[in-house]
């Protein structure tokens, strides 16, 4: 009986890591009787093991928390039968939980335990990690969810963020590229409340981090901080919400080794479909005869196109299919051992996680350890210590041309299918741009190492009954280099049979940064409980230093391309930056919860903030938070109503909070030292405006950047009311109403062109998010076949609501701001079809776009919105966002007997694509056309076709030259994020080979993808950048995971 | 008690606290607030104004919005531009014309340098040369988009919602401007490459001949030719190579040195099967233009073969342009062949016209890494000067031997016969022959723009089809002899359309009038 394997993780460790992290009381954990056996030999003695078995109603409950009241570090939890074994002494008591069943104590008395625990929908004793501390999540009034290891086991995902994907109501998580090392996504909580950096917070073990860092693993559980009052704690940082994630500490017990693995496929999700040398051929001629120049390819060439006979000559190459060459075999292999005792736990993982790409070159093998001690001094001191270390290599190809990898990519997507690879005698075609895969033949490579260390102390100290003291220091040293070897190629003129061009020079960039974070916290907790009140206060110090150095070295002219140390490299040209920048943060903050009776709460929380970044006065701001909660399934009344046999609880919960923004810009992991401005209010020389003068390089600066005295954080405003329902038919439901105002968000406006300088920041606008959020969990069993459903799904409104300018201001060739618009919308034309004939263009009386030259049959139909009778600027209107409306997510588990299944899609709704650049193709000798354009208008074959007609180079039916709505696309997708189906191996199988757990899993992720959107390219892939990157992939992996 | 050291301990623990102030620098740039202190500091600033004051591609391009070149692809910035599709929101390269990021640095120069404790002399000198700089932007957008806003100091980004100030009061501006700095200028900076007073009067004599105030265009060239510090180089092909740059031709330039700040577009001149783009190549109406070695035009000269139009004919056509059959690069060029990578119709980065520019890459195999070289670009030189004196004498009709000799010089240095002076006699025979000395000696130089639009000729010469060279023919692949089997067929490039009264000007890019907040208002015609 193998139903909750997957739970072994579940529970148990929260309140204890809670505990250990935070130091907010637990009210069902007060050290309150701690005083009697804390000390001295004589606890020893009386030791002892106590074991025993747990079950429900079904049968033996695998997964259940089991701990000493008395001393909760205490804790282990049952195996795969339901048994357990804990050191406890007789007289104490021993608490029983697990998620959906009451809670059960029991004293210790010397005898093997029996433990029934009845299936209970209120999960009054779940707790849940909140900002500082835990906290009930009965007594929660803020919007907050979490998910704990469960939801993430036994998935081959690569990184946290793909990992907590549709999980979350309210948060978008947008994977952006499936590239090894590189794949992590884009992470929105409640909509875009900034056009900087609109990151969450993210806070691992207590201290401030990056999701990039942390084996997913490793993580106990996931909890997000949605909305202000929940949120403010944070303060200036927590405007775009927080992600609090805990990572596993060991349990009292046994050791415990587990061992989890998968190895398995990679392939891209969805490629574009161009055309190949054929049909090329002809819409090329086409393309030309429309624009009345001579044909290409003479009607002897295109038969020889289609024939094959000649590919030296006439070829027909498959470059994506040259490209997409490799497997993308990845694996995964963690082992973790953990134990403890009544005085100590620890846990120690080691993770390896080996990606190669799907392309050549391209991989990562990342190496993760991490181990987590915890020791009680004594009965008032409790150390935690966590250290971790991630080291973690990527390479990536790069290009002679560009030196990056993108252009391979774009390349790919644009030489044409009658550009020959390879000759048959050995030799690279080629044309103006190169060919990519000689390129990654070359195997240029960008070699990046990073080495990311987290030291996490804390110590706990119980000062008086109730009243504690914890003082954590985090360090967080990061170590990076890259070194970038970019090998130049010359091809060979087969034609002329002579040396052709050559690409690039032999070069080499080695770059090394590092960065160190310090974060040093003192927190003073007290929890009193007299009679039906109940109060806990928190207060607290902060203060965080961040420094970033860097330095970049580069040489060219190497004699050879197999030596790739910079000394070999020719010092005529070298070059070498650096530079440093540092960041210090201050913080004041503190927090009251009030409960009376179970039913009603209150609390308060306050920050007050200072930074490095702002001048002056502006430096200091103020984040204070209210909420409240009531319970009204603890009312009396309710209760008599007999409303209680069909609710097992109701809570109203509402709120108010402010909170901050500084960061302007999101901190890349590839950035150095990173984008963001750490210095917004001082002009500044930016240094290498260097000159020639003499004929000799000389020193120059010049101010290039606008600075700002007077910035000041941007604030949001958010305010929130929720609904918690459980039903006693297991259907538990959250909703929430959120409406969060970023006011004076920080926007570098569009500036005249005569300021001269790049466009400045400035506290310009006001930006509102609202929304609904719901999520619906049910739970059932029939038999043997247990299954549980969960899903969640958000409407997000994102509004410009201020503008300080009243005009639309377009910001980029697609983008504009407005206010009643989304922060990203998409700016154009309106487009009213396609002319078919030059008369319907002539007798429209309106002059086309630029001037109205070459229009006719073919073309797209602008609207002129002005009426001016001719389309210009003046007509463009607003064409969509790129940033969904709905998004949603839904899981299955299903279990039956011995087997498992986990399904879980991840949608978005209400979106639109802009179609353009590689992900349309162009019909010129140097860009391949996708096959959209089969359906061009032609006058005489295809005189309804819904494409316009076949152009190289006039713009006016470009969607980069003259963006319209006629290349918006629905974006909305459903994609089956997971599918995972696994087999327990029996107890007869496991006792015979002396293990405690074994499962066998196959799971798939990104499988299946239903969206209308563009043939061939990915929803997910990022608005402006459609055919320069990495795709994402899809993975098929099988795995095991064993318990010895 | 054990109780209260042990809280002690804790008080330590955070007593380590960091105790920094929340007042931080910038650690690596240098305060704005905190700067002209020394010397150093201001030749820095100075040093950081000549970066990018001018661009050697935007030289080169500019000659694609005349009837001299042809750049193929839209997305280079200058079709449009040149064939008359541009629009305000497909402006194409107006958008990086369009630009007071120099004017700024210089501006906060102007407003900053006397607090610098240096010499009056270098204050002076600096000046001098910041001044030349910002005036030299202001004319190139004073021609290319007529009315701009006159900015003279730094601006808040309120102060900067300015109209546009007329034409003549930035042509006023520029004037006064360049006439105070060659006061300040030396005749002979001790490094190339900085403005000297030449420099300063070299332009003058560019604003006032595009304002053709003739007169005072005779005064300033003559000025400057009496500076007597330039002379033309004596090798035309070799005047432009790196081994010869900051000879005594030149008046101003955009200094490089390879690897170090290389010129790194050089290779977008070069034919495709180089590894060239094509990206700036002439057009037939150039080749055409070109006398016969004898001195006269095709059409005059019995001697020319339309058959055989490149033989004969000018030095400078050799020197400036790769032509079918032409020896280049240690073979022969053959665009002619559809087979060839240069073939007209055939891969992208062939050129469009079957010609190639030569001028600047005589040997492009000469350079390690033609994408990174260190040749100079020629903003301004002396053949320039002594053609605009010409020029200007002629308007005046002063027809006299200065105007004979100046053309001489230009033409014998070149390798060409003197001007015929009874061909060439009177006021309108010498205008077309100075006008097609200064196309011919310039071409690819990036200044015919500039003077079909004074002339008022662009009408006549940008409207209609735009050809390459003939197409139907095949080239000797030792000899490089061409035959052409028809004198008919050329390569068609494009029909260009010129608009009088709307085309003499560049489109104000409507990003710039969007984030002029409706106070800057469109050009006539778009």
């Amino acid at each position: 009986m193998n139903k909750t394997t997957t739970r072994l993780f579940k529970r148990n460790a929260i309140p204890l890591a809670s505990a250990l992290m935070m130091g907010l009381t637990i009210p069902a954990f007060t050290y309150a009787a701690s005083t009697v056996e804390a000390s001295g030999p004589a606890f020893l003695v009386q030791q002892q093991q106590v074991s025993g078995t747990v079950s429900s109603t079904e049968g033996p409950l695998p997964g259940v928390t089991v701990s000493v009241k008395e001393n909760p570090t205490v804790a282990t939890s049952t195996d795969d039968n339901g048994q357990f074994t804990i050191q406890a002494t007789e007289g104490q008591t021993l608490q029983f939980r697990a998620i959906g069943y009451a809670s059960v104590e029991q004293i210790v008395d010397g005898t093997s335990l029996q433990i029934t625990l009845q299936a209970d929908n209120q999960t009054i004793d779940e707790v849940v990690v909140v900002g500082f501390g835990t906290q009930k999540k009965a007594n929660l009034t803020g919007a907050v969810q979490s998910i704990d290891a469960k939801d993430l086991e036994d998935r081959p995902v690569t990184n946290v963020s793909s990992a907590l994907q549709g999980k979350f109501a309210g948060v978008t998580i947008i994977q952006n590229s499936g590239q090894p090392g590189k794949d992590n996504g884009s992470v929105r909580i409640r909509g875009l409340g900034t056009v900087n950096n609109a990151d969450p917070l993210v806070i691992v073990d207590g201290v401030e981090s990056s999701m990039n860092n942390i084996n997913p693993n490793d993580i106990e559980s996931t909890t997000v901080l949605k909305d202000g009052p929940s949120a403010a704690i944070y303060g200036s940082k927590a405007a775009n919400g927080v992600i609090l994630i805990t990572t596993k500490k060991g349990k009292s017990g046994a050791p415990q080794l587990n061992y989890s693995g998968y190895a398995g496929w990679q392939a891209p999700t969805r490629l574009p479909n161009y055309m190949r040398s054929y049909d090329h051929a002809v819409i090329l001629n086409e393309a030309l005869m429309n624009e009345g120049k001579t044909v290409r390819f003479s009607d002897t060439e295109l038969d020889a196109f289609q024939n094959h006979t000649d590919l030296d000559t006439y070829p027909d190459t498959d470059w994506l299919g040259l490209l997409y060459s490799e497997n993308g075999f990845q694996q995964n292999h963690n082992v973790q051992l953990s134990g403890g005792t009544d005085k100590i736990n620890y846990m120690a993982s080691l993770g390896y996680l080996g990606q190669n790409g799907v392309i050549p070159v391209a991989n990562s093998n990342r190496y993760n350890l991490r181990t987590n001690i915890g020791a009680q001094v004594t009965s008032r001191l409790k150390i935690d210590l966590g250290v971790a270390y991630n080291y973690q290599r990527i390479n990536e190809p790069v290009n002679p041309y560009t030196g990056d990898m993108a252009q391979i990519f774009r390349q790919t997507n644009r030489i044409p299918s009658f550009i020959p690879y390879k000759y048959s005698t050995g030799e690279y075609g080629y044309y103006g741009d190169g060919n990519p895969i000689a390129w990654l033949d070359m195997a240029s490579t960008d070699r990046m190492i990073y080495k990311h260390t987290s030291v996490n102390l804390s110590g706990e100290y119980e000062i008086l009954d109730g009243l504690k003291f914890k003082q954590v220091v985090g360090f967080q040293p990061i170590d990076n280099m890259s070194s970038k070897f970019v090998k130049a190629i010359t091809y060979y003129d087969v034609a002329a049979q002579q040396p052709g061009p050559t690409q690039g020079v032999n070069n080499l960039t080695v770059l090394n940064y590092q960065s160190e974070r310090l974060t040093m916290q003192s927190l003073l907790t007290y929890d009193k409980t007299i009679g039906n009140h109940q109060l806990n206060l928190l207060g607290g110090f902060m203060d965080e230093t961040l420094r970033h150095d860097y330095s970049s070295a580069y040489r060219q002219g190497f004699l050879t391309q197999n030596l790739e140390e910079l000394e070999l490299g020719d010092p005529n040209g070298q070059v070498a930056t650096g530079g440093a920048k540092k960041l210090i943060l201050r913080s004041f903050f503190g927090r009251v919860n009030y409960a009376f009776a179970g039913k009603y709460l209150f609390e308060a929380n306050v920050r007050h903030d200072g930074t490095s970044r702002f001048i002056g006065k502006n430096q200091w701001s103020t984040f204070p938070s209210f909420s409240a909660g009531w319970r009204l399934s603890q009312e009396d009344f309710f209760v008599n109503s007999g409303l209680s046999n069909a609710i097992t609880e109701l809570k109203i919960r509402g709120g108010w909070g402010k909170l901050g923004n500084q960061q302007l810009q999101a901190a890349a992991l590839t950035s150095y030292p990173t984008g963001d401005n750490y210095y917004p209010g001082h002009f500044v020389l930016s240094p290498g405006v260097n000159a020639v003068l003499g004929n000799e390089l000389q020193s120059g600066g010049a101010i290039l950047d606008p600075a700002n005295p007077l910035l000041i954080w941007e604030e949001t405003v958010s305010s929130n009311i929720g609904m918690d329902l459980n039903f006693s038919n297991n259907i538990s439901v959250v909703m929430d109403y959120f409406d969060r105002k970023t006011n004076s968000v920080l926007l570098t406006l569009p500036a005249p062109r005569t300021f001269g300088l790049s466009d400045p920041t400035e506290n310009a606008g006001k930006v509102r998010n609202r929304g609904i959020e719901l999520q619906v969990n049910y739970r059932n069993q029939v038999g043997d076949f247990n299954y549980e459903i969960s899903a969640n799904g958000s409407y997000i409104k994102n509004e410009l609501v201020e503008w300080k300018s009243p005009a639309a201001e377009p910001h980029s060739d697609y983008y504009v701001y407005q206010a009643g618009l989304p922060i990203r919308a998409f700016y154009g034309y309106e487009t009213l079809g396609i002319y078919r004939s030059d008369e319907e263009y002539q007798n429209s009386g309106v002059t086309g776009i630029n001037g109205g030259q070459n229009i006719g049959a073919g073309d797209i139909i602008y609207k002129d919105q002005n009426g001016d009778n001719k389309i210009d600027g003046q007509d463009r209107v607003y064409i969509g966002s790129p940033d969904p409306k709905y998004i949603f997510g839904l899981t299955a588990n299903l279990s039956y007997k011995n087997f498992d299944l986990n399904v879980f899609f991840q949608g978005a709704a209400d979106v639109q694509g802009y179609l353009w650049g590689e992900a349309l193709g162009m019909i010129s000798g140097s860009d391949k056309p996708t096959d959209i354009y089969q359906d061009r208008f032609h006058p005489e074959h295809n005189p309804n076709g819904s494409m316009p007609r076949a152009l190289t180079t006039w713009v006016q039916n470009s969607p980069s030259g003259t963006p319209s709505d006629f290349w918006i696309q629905n974006g909305s997708y459903l994609r089956m994020k997971n599918l995972t189906l696994g087999y327990n191996l029996p107890e007869t199988v496991l006792s015979r080979i002396g293990l405690k757990g074994a499962k066998i899993y196959y799971s798939g992720q990104n499988l299946l993808t239903f969206t209308g959107f563009a043939k061939g390219f990915d929803p997910e892939a990022p608005a402006g950048t459609r055919g320069n990157y990495y795709p994402q992939v899809k993975t098929n992996v099988f795995g095991l995971n064993v318990n010895f | 008690m054990l109780n209260k050291y042990k809280l002690f301990i804790l008080a330590g623990f955070f007593g380590f606290v960091s105790c920094e102030p929340l007042d931080q620098e910038p650690l690596d740039r240098n305060n704005s607030e905190n700067f002209w202190n020394t010397q150093e500091e201001t030749a820095y600033a100075v040093t950081g104004l000549y970066s990018g004051w001018e661009v050697g591609s935007q030289i080169f391009y500019m000659d694609c919005v005349s009837d001299n070149s042809n750049s193929d692809f839209s997305w280079e910035g200058f079709q449009p531009l040149g064939n008359g599709t541009a629009s305000p929101t497909n402006a194409g390269n107006a958008d990086s014309r369009y630009s007071y990021e120099h004017i700024r640095r210089a501006n906060w120069i102007l407003e900053n340098i006397d607090q610098s404790p240096i010499s009056e002399e270098l204050r002076e000198k600096f000046v001098g040369e910041v001044r030349t700089i910002r005036a030299y932007r202001y004319l190139d957008m004073a021609i290319l988009f007529g009315d701009v806003p006159l900015i003279t100091k730094t601006v808040t980004t309120d102060e900067a919602l300015v109209e546009a100030t007329p034409r003549a009061e930035v042509f006023a501006f520029i004037d006064k401007e360049l006439r105070e700095a060659a006061d300040l200028l030396p005749v002979k900076q001790t490094e190339t490459g900085r403005m000297t007073k030449g420099s300063a009067l070299g332009l003058l004599a560019r604003s006032l001949a595009f304002q053709r105030k003739h007169e005072e265009v005779a005064l300033v060239t003559q000025e400057i030719i009496d500076l007597g510090v330039y002379q033309l180089f004596n090798d035309y092909a070799g005047l432009f190579e790196e081994a010869n740059e900051s000879n005594s031709e030149v008046i101003s330039e955009i200094q490089h040195v390879a690897k170090v700040q290389g010129y790194t577009s050089l290779g977008i001149m070069m034919p495709n099967s180089m590894g060239g783009w094509s990206s700036i190549v002439p057009t037939q109406s150039l080749v055409d233009v070109y006398e016969t070695k004898n001195g006269k035009t095709i059409q005059e000269d019995p001697a020319y073969q339309e058959n055989q139009p490149f033989t004969d004919r000018d030095p400078r056509f050799e020197a400036t342009v790769v032509y079918p059959g032409a020896r280049y690069n240690g073979s022969i060029f053959d665009p002619l062949n559809p087979s060839s990578s240069n073939f007209p119709s055939g891969p992208d980065n062939a050129s469009s016209t079957a010609y190639n520019y030569r001028k600047y890459l005589q040997n492009p195999s000469s350079y390690e890494n033609v994408w990174d070289v260190g040749v100079n670009v020629i903003v301004q030189r002396y053949a320039e000067i002594l053609l605009l004196n010409a020029e200007a004498n002629i308007e005046l009709n002063r027809i006299n031997d200065q105007v004979y000799a100046n053309i001489d010089l230009v033409r014998e240095r070149a390798k060409m016969p003197k001007v015929d002076r009874n061909t060439y006699a009177n006021q309108s025979e010498l205008r077309e022959l100075v006008r097609r000395e200064i196309r011919v000696e310039l071409a690819g130089e990036g200044r015919r723009f500039f003077d079909i639009v004074r002339w008022n000729i662009a009408k006549d010469v940008m409207n209609g089809p735009v050809y390459g060279s003939l197409s139907n023919g095949s080239v000797n692949s030792t000899t490089g002899e061409v035959t052409f089997t028809s004198l008919k067929d050329r390569f068609f490039v494009e029909n260009r359309v010129f608009k009088e009264g709307k085309n003499e000007l560049w489109p104000i890019p409507q990003t710039v009038i969007d984030r002029s907040k409706g106070t800057l208002k469109q050009n006539p015609g778009y």
